[in-house]
């Protein structure tokens, strides 16, 4: 039992990190321009997919398998800008990007069907594929691969968003649109660059889960909403909060899934519920306080 | 150094500016004022691009500036300290005064340092307060810290609207002294003030605004002794 425990949190800490690291790419448009991207899930199928083009079809190695990966999807954040969030978002209300942007998945996954296939298709793990002893328990090098990496990729983000000019001038935009443009920062292209980040983010996210999971068309329906939670359940404008949303997340599942596998999707999803029903703004979110 | 003609804002149906001429000289401080809703803040938010303009024409040092986004008018020269200090505050004091120097980074990154030494020097406060978020300031010091932020572009012009809101007499005289300040080092500033008082006693050229339109205009001597200005902005 304590080595199924054991097992499970290293799992979830590896999947949970990929939630965290999407969720992570909700966080940064939803902050810059209010709206979010439910294609993400998509984007890190696109990432494997791509990833897995370059590193089994094209034989490059992994690490410049993820450099593509994340190239890829960064451009494809552009697009997306372009022709789903900006066309829509002439009012400050307007919710219209919920719509363009499960738009823009669905033809992703018809189109990476087209490409791929729809088959489960076997991402070969880069460091084989035995087991490390951790503890009492065997685990997969590639899961703490992902850790180490997601993570890091979360913090990076974090340093570059407040240590760096641009990343300050993206908070800027963030923060107050007018003050920021005034100040000569061209607001719509930092609009353009938070997508991107939110996009390559979850293109990293689908080359590294994949060689623990499969790579096909309808992987990242899952993921991204379990991301979504996760930044929900974490409180959409706080990152630390999401970081931890997603990593207790993707270790829960994992717990309820010793209990039984087919009840874990709906056991988590009723946990964030009864979560959010206690805490509205999610478990770090800003309570509202209304200074007069 | 900024001329402005024929200038019509128009929000949906609602016109806030029906046509207004000013003129702002190099080395000057012009002030506009005028009650709530008067289209104050609306000409200011068309000279830096923040609203779209009907109808007119605005010209710095005699080149057409309509159409360019908010950035390139920045760009240009035009720093906005916008009403309501508008201060990134989740940010610190200095990196909000980095942000207010923008269009000169990164290239230019040892005259900024200079800039921010004489804006520190300028407002002492700010020095002490360098680290802190500019949300946890005083509203005085928020205003100070929105004053510099604006100046740290080094601008050919300042737009200034309001500063004076919501703060205590005392802190209004130290903005006034501010700005005389500004004025001798020979800074050209539009100042938009709810508070006529303090605007006439520092403005070279006062423009009065009712229902989008310019009312009244002369130097803040003139105005100040106009027994219509008197009895409708100054109380007496």
């Amino acid at each position: 039992m304590l080595l199924k425990l054991w097992q499970a949190l290293i799992s979830g800490l590896s999947v949970g990190s990929i939630y965290a690291l999407i969720a992570q790419g909700y966080y940064i448009t939803y902050i810059t321009t209010g709206a979010l991207n439910f294609g993400q899930g998509e984007f890190l199928m696109i990432g494997a997919l791509f990833g897995l083009t370059c590193y089994v079809v094209l034989g490059l190695p992994y690490a410049l398998a993820i450099l593509g990966a994340v190239l890829v999807t960064g451009l494809m954040g552009i697009v997306l800008e372009r022709i789903a969030i900006r066309p829509v978002m002439r009012h400050a209300l307007s919710l219209s990007w919920v719509l363009s942007t499960v738009a823009v998945s669905i033809i992703l996954k018809n189109a990476a069907v087209d490409l791929w296939g729809p088959e489960q298709i076997k991402f070969p793990s880069p460091f084989g594929e035995g087991v490390v002893q951790i503890g009492p328990a065997g685990i997969f090098p590639q899961e703490l691969f992902i850790i180490a990496v997601a993570l890091g990729t979360v913090f990076a983000i974090q340093i570059f968003l407040r240590r760096s000019l641009l990343g300050k001038a993206l908070m800027a935009v963030a923060f107050n649109r007018n003050a920021a443009a005034v100040m000569g920062i061209n607001v719509p292209r930092m609009v353009v660059l938070a997508f991107v980040l939110s996009s390559a983010l979850a293109g990293l996210g689908g080359i590294l889960i994949a060689p623990i999971t499969f790579a096909w068309a309808y992987m990242g329906t899952v993921p991204g909403i379990k991301a979504f939670a996760a930044a929900i359940f974490g409180g959409l404008e706080n990152p630390i909060g999401i970081l931890i949303g997603g990593l207790i997340i993707g270790v829960l599942e994992q717990l309820f899934g010793i209990i039984n596998s087919n009840l874990k999707e709906g056991i988590t999803f009723l946990f964030i519920l009864l979560a959010l029903a206690i805490r509205p703004t999610g478990l770090m979110g800003r309570q509202e306080i209304v200074k007069v | 150094m900024l001329s402005v003609q024929g200038l019509r804002v128009a929000y949906g149906h609602a016109e806030a500016l029906r046509g207004v001429d000013l003129e702002a000289k190099g080395g000057e401080i012009t002030a506009i004022i005028g009650s709530n809703g008067a289209g104050k803040t609306s000409a200011l938010m068309a000279i830096s691009g923040l609203v779209p303009v009907t109808a007119g024409e605005i010209r710095l040092e005699g080149r057409s500036i309509l159409g360019m986004k908010p950035y390139e008018i920045a760009q240009l020269g035009i720093a906005h300290v916008l009403e309501g200090r508008q201060l990134f505050a989740d940010q610190t004091v200095e990196d909000n005064l980095l942000l207010g120097a923008y269009t000169r980074l990164p290239h230019d990154r040892a005259r900024v340092a200079e800039i921010m030494e004489r804006e520190m020097n300028r407002f002492p406060i700010l020095q002490r307060r360098r680290h802190q978020f500019a949300g946890n300031l005083s509203g005085g010091e928020q205003q100070m810290l929105a004053i510099a932020r604006g100046l740290m572009s080094d601008p050919k012009l300042i737009l200034m609207d309001e500063p004076s809101m919501g703060l205590a007499p005392l802190v209004v005289q130290e903005i006034a002294r501010i700005l005389r300040g500004l004025r001798q080092e020979g800074s050209t500033i539009i100042l938009v003030e709810q508070m006529a008082s303090v605007a006439l006693q520092l403005a070279d050229r006062v423009y009065v605004f009712e229902n989008g339109r310019i009312k009244l205009s002369g130097t803040g001597i003139q105005l100040a002794s106009d027994p219509e200005v008197k009895r409708a902005y100054l109380g007496g």
